[in-house]
């Protein structure tokens, strides 16, 4: 891959050129929260992804790591129609396919953590049956992601695997250099796609530079260094052996039971499907759902697999670290960190995840000793 | 590429009151394409509509030996099975499926001894599997068949459970109700489901090969949880020991997350699984 | 000897544990993301020293926990409150949720006026800005103290009041606007619910679905529905802690809502939630001499 160069001040143009290009463009944005929230500003939440058009270009906000939100619902939208169902007066019931319809997008400005999502995520909605709607979307999305500059307590990325500068799921990898431009790395087939945008005749642009890196990290111009905050090669099993271990009674017990943390997930991917409206006319939609809230696993008896809080709170654990790495070959997390900044009762998967890396570790040392 | 949330559409033929709150439905499907396509084996199942109210979920309750519809048979639950329960023959539902896997009765059962139990609304996903072996009698040995409920009223398919025997198939049919539930002139089995089962198969000539056969066992948790040990008591290998398992389920192709118990989900995995398997599942359920 | 109000909060509750009068402290402690406090649950003497004292703007409100069943079977439980807590376990004891004889306070009271409420400063509170109380109460200890006379009503939610000033000047068309884009937001995650410890009911109106009251879904009409019925349901009973707001992971201004209805209530029944035991929210009550007719 020869690098190609960007100069952030020509953000706006670059976004244009997209536009003009016929792509919708969804970019990080400072929300104008702290306008109309009444608890102090919080910096974290202000930043979100949203469809831009040229009005918003100046408020592009590439510093927030991670924005508050990421760009699941680009791909799994929160609500979907699926399917429209009408009955008239005397005639028997009708279905119609609800066809999902995303424009050509580039999501631009998404962090690796966000991106690394969405091949974990492509395992499961085509497993034995592709899910259409998800396919769609990734087929008509490019992702264009910046290699972050900044870290903070909560990100892991390092220690799953990824990195703060890692091209997984990206289409283009955009690397911050000390000379306030970006170097810029497009990856595979589809990246080749985004050529277009950084090729230009202009000086300011994409000039390909004479030292070709492969790989991921190449020169580190501005990347964050995130430490590995644990070792996860003792995790999965460890999970596996101990279902019953009162470290699950305890180590969650502050948890409330919302969805924050799900909702927050780029790979957290329960979903509901509903109908709603009457006989005559209904649409079946498909939402969000959280393994966290109480009626998740309810049956119709009232009978509940997990009535209580902790088992709900294993659950989310086991899905990403053993369930899902056994049944698909990798983790359900890319550690972005996003669970911990956002529980309100200060939950932390890091932390629990690090103490159940511990205990595998010395389960492991057992074994092998 | 299809849209996997989009019902087929069938029409509701005939409503059968099992008891007061069971109800089987027949169901034939609307589209010559649908009813063609529509290829299942006994224990798998499917998602029905009521339009407006969502869908739930039901084993299919007719063998592929009995083609030519749908049926499907319900407890009164909550708000969708009660919505179907508002609908009359010639309305419409919406069908998803055929989901999940089968009862091994070409790779597994054939030339075994098979012993099924049933209890409850139990009783309508085993007898999916009787009724396939007793269309395919000559493929299968010792056929013995245990039904069960708390009373008489609450026994789905009991008239036609009793009639099996004298209708020149080669089975055994014990039909038990709980102790103290019995009406005077009940003729049948007093017991619990577990009790009756030991009795039946030690009392049994010829005896049941229990060391090769099969035994199939639905019904409610608290009724599995004590007639998997008096099987493994009387000789049954775990791994030819089958059940259903059921969890709340949304998308039905393993998609939405929600059905797993420990790694395996119930609409992929099962919802048929061997005792074995069973062992080996973390006390998710 | 000069403890910081921390130490003093974590001797105070290790005393109790040792003799025995409670079995389990329900406090916060440093949170692991910096800028939010964490919930933590101290049995034993091993445990004691995460007890930190948090700025009530980065923490949740302990009361939620008094009517979780994973907690309240390890009674007597001590709930470290401050005087928002603390108006949530009088609002609980009114509705019977929990059982004042299995409940037991350790008392936070504001020294200043203007105790930090700035997200930003989740340290431990060296400024002195708490006075710890010196043991383990009773909520009817509390209750008969000259400070719960003093602080009781003292909130730390950031007021509400400019934006419902501001609300209240806007037609209705621009209000429908503001809180059409606001609700846009709204994920339907329940962090709100989740963290606010009047909302206690088992089954929410919204997880009921024979009718399905409110629609699950985040649409505009499902959104208005849940935050608004919410709000409704919380008439006469909210006790402005702000912790709804602060779990909401949108940052939608829940507080405003809240604000609102508790003016109403205020206005119309002279009446203030969480303030005294003996008393019933007037939603939650009826006499036969109401005024109002249609109640015959």
């Amino acid at each position: 891959m020869t690098p190609l160069t960007l100069k952030i001040d020509r953000l706006g143009d670059l976004l244009a050129k997209m536009a003009a290009a016929g792509f919708r463009i969804v970019a990080p944005v400072a929300s104008a929260e702290s306008d109309t929230s009444a608890t102090a500003p919080r910096p974290r939440q202000a930043v979100r992804f949203a469809v831009v058009g040229p009005q918003d270009y100046a408020r592009v906000d590439l510093t927030a790591t991670p924005a508050a939100e990421g760009i699941k619902r680009f791909f799994l939208p929160q609500s979907e129609a699926v399917v429209r169902m009408r009955q008239n007066e005397g005639q028997s019931a009708q279905v119609s396919d609800i066809s999902p319809d995303a424009p050509p997008t580039i999501i631009f400005g998404a962090r690796p953590c966000d991106a690394a999502a969405l091949p974990v995520l492509d395992r499961v909605f085509s497993w034995d049956s592709d899910d259409r709607s998800w396919s769609h979307r990734r087929q008509q999305t490019l992702v264009i992601t910046i290699a972050c500059q900044s870290s903070d307590a909560a990100c892991f990325c390092t220690s799953i695997g990824g990195a703060p500068d890692s091209t997984a799921g990206s289409d283009a990898l955009l690397v911050p250099q000390d000379d306030g431009t970006m170097q810029v790395r497009l990856v595979g087939e589809r990246g080749e796609k985004l050529r277009q945008f950084f090729d230009a005749d202009d000086a300011g642009s994409a000039a390909p530079r004479e030292d070709a890196t492969t790989g991921d990290s190449g020169k580190a111009g501005q990347v964050t260094v995130v430490p590995p905050r644990f070792d996860i090669s003792g995790v999965r099993s460890w999970i596996e052996n101990n279902f019953d271990d009162k470290l699950w009674d305890q180590a969650a017990l502050a948890c409330l039971g919302c969805g924050a943390c799900t909702y927050g997930c780029p790979t957290c991917h329960c979903f509901d499907l509903v109908d709603e409206g009457t006989e005559q006319s209904s649409l079946r939609r498909r939402n969000w759902d959280s393994c966290q809230f109480r009626n998740f696993t309810e049956h119709a008896s009232g009978h509940n697999p997990r009535p209580w809080q902790t088992q709900r709170y294993r659950q989310r654990i086991a899905h990403k670290f053993a369930y899902f790495p056994e049944r698909f070959g990798t983790t359900l997390c890319t550690g972005c960190g996003r669970c911990v900044r956002v529980c309100p009762a200060g939950v932390s998967l890091l932390e629990i995840v690090g103490r159940i890396a511990a205990k595998g570790k010395i389960e492991e040392g057992r074994a092998d000793g | 590429m299809d849209n996997h949330y989009l019902p087929m559409m069938a029409e509701i033929r005939e409503i059968v009151d099992q008891t007061h709150d069971v109800r089987t439905l027949r169901l034939r499907l609307k589209s010559a394409d649908d009813i063609e396509s529509f290829r299942w084996q006994a224990g798998q199942f499917g998602l029905f509509s009521a339009f407006g109210e969502g869908e739930s979920t039901f084993c299919i309750g007719n063998p592929p030996t009995r083609p030519g519809h749908i049926e499907i048979t319900f407890k009164q639950a909550g708000r969708v099975t009660s919505a179907l329960r508002q609908l009359d023959v010639g309305d419409t539902i919406g069908v998803r499926g055929p989901y999940g896997n089968a009862f091994p009765i070409d790779d597994v059962f054939r030339g075994r001894d098979v012993v099924f139990v049933g209890g409850g609304i139990g009783i309508a996903p085993v007898r999916a599997v009787y009724l396939n072996c007793l269309d395919r009698r000559d493929e299968f040995g010792r056929l013995m068949i245990i039904g069960g409920a708390r009373t008489a009223d609450d026994f789905p398919f009991l008239d036609e459970t009793c009639a099996l025997a004298g209708a020149g198939h080669e089975v055994t049919v014990g039909v038990t109700i709980d102790p103290g539930r019995e009406s005077s002139n009940w003729p049948h089995r007093v017991g619990l489901v577990p009790d009756v089962l030991r009795e039946m198969v030690e009392q049994a000539s010829p005896a049941v090969n229990t060391a090769e056969a099969v035994a199939i066992v639905c019904g409610p948790p608290v009724m599995i949880k004590f007639t998997l040990p008096v099987l493994h008591s009387l000789g049954f290998a775990d791994e030819r020991v089958y059940t259903t398992l059921e969890n709340r389920m949304k998308c039905g192709i393993g998609k939405c997350g929600r059905c797993n118990v420990g790694s395996r989900y119930v609409c992929k995995d099962g919802p048929v699984f061997t005792a074995a398997e069973l062992h080996r599942l973390p006390n998710d359920l | 000897m000069n403890h910081s109000s921390a130490e003093q909060l974590q001797q105070v509750a290790a005393s109790a544990l040792a003799v025995g009068s409670v079995k389990l402290v329900i406090g916060h402690a440093a949170g692991a993301a910096g800028d939010r406090a964490a919930a933590c649950f101290v049995d034993s003497d091993d445990n004691v020293g995460r007890l930190t004292i948090a700025s009530p703007g980065v923490a949740t409100n302990l009361a939620v926990y008094a009517t979780r069943p994973e907690i309240s079977h390890l009674s007597p439980i001590a709930v470290v409150a401050d005087p928002p807590t603390l108006r949530a376990l009088v609002g609980l004891l009114q509705e019977g949720q929990v059982e004042a004889d299995r409940l037991r306070v350790i008392a936070l009271w504001p020294q200043t006026a203007e105790v930090s409420q700035s997200p930003s400063d989740s340290a431990d509170d060296d400024a002195g800005a708490w006075k710890v109380s010196g043991s383990v109460q009773t909520m009817e200890q509390v209750l008969a103290s000259h400070e719960w006379v003093a602080h009781g009503q003292w909130t730390a939610a950031a007021q509400a009041d400019d934006l419902v000033e501001r609300l209240l000047k806007m037609s209705d068309a621009e209000r429908w606007q503001f809180w059409s884009a606001e609700f846009a937001r709204c994920s339907r995650c329940y962090a709100c619910r989740a963290s606010c410890p009047l909302c206690y009911c088992r089954r929410c109106v919204a997880e009921k679905n024979q009718p399905q009251w409110i629609d699950t879904s985040a649409t505009p009409r499902g959104n208005f529905a849940w935050n608004v019925i919410r709000a409704f349901h919380l008439a006469g009973r909210c006790i402005d802690c702000g912790a709804c707001e602060r779990a909401c992971p949108q940052g939608l201004p829940l507080g405003a809502l809240n604000e609102f209805l508790r003016r109403t209530v205020a206005e119309k029944f002279d009446y203030r939630a969480g303030l005294e035991v003996d008393s019933t929210p007037p939603l939650a009550d009826f006499r036969t001499d109401d005024p109002e007719e249609f109640i015959r």
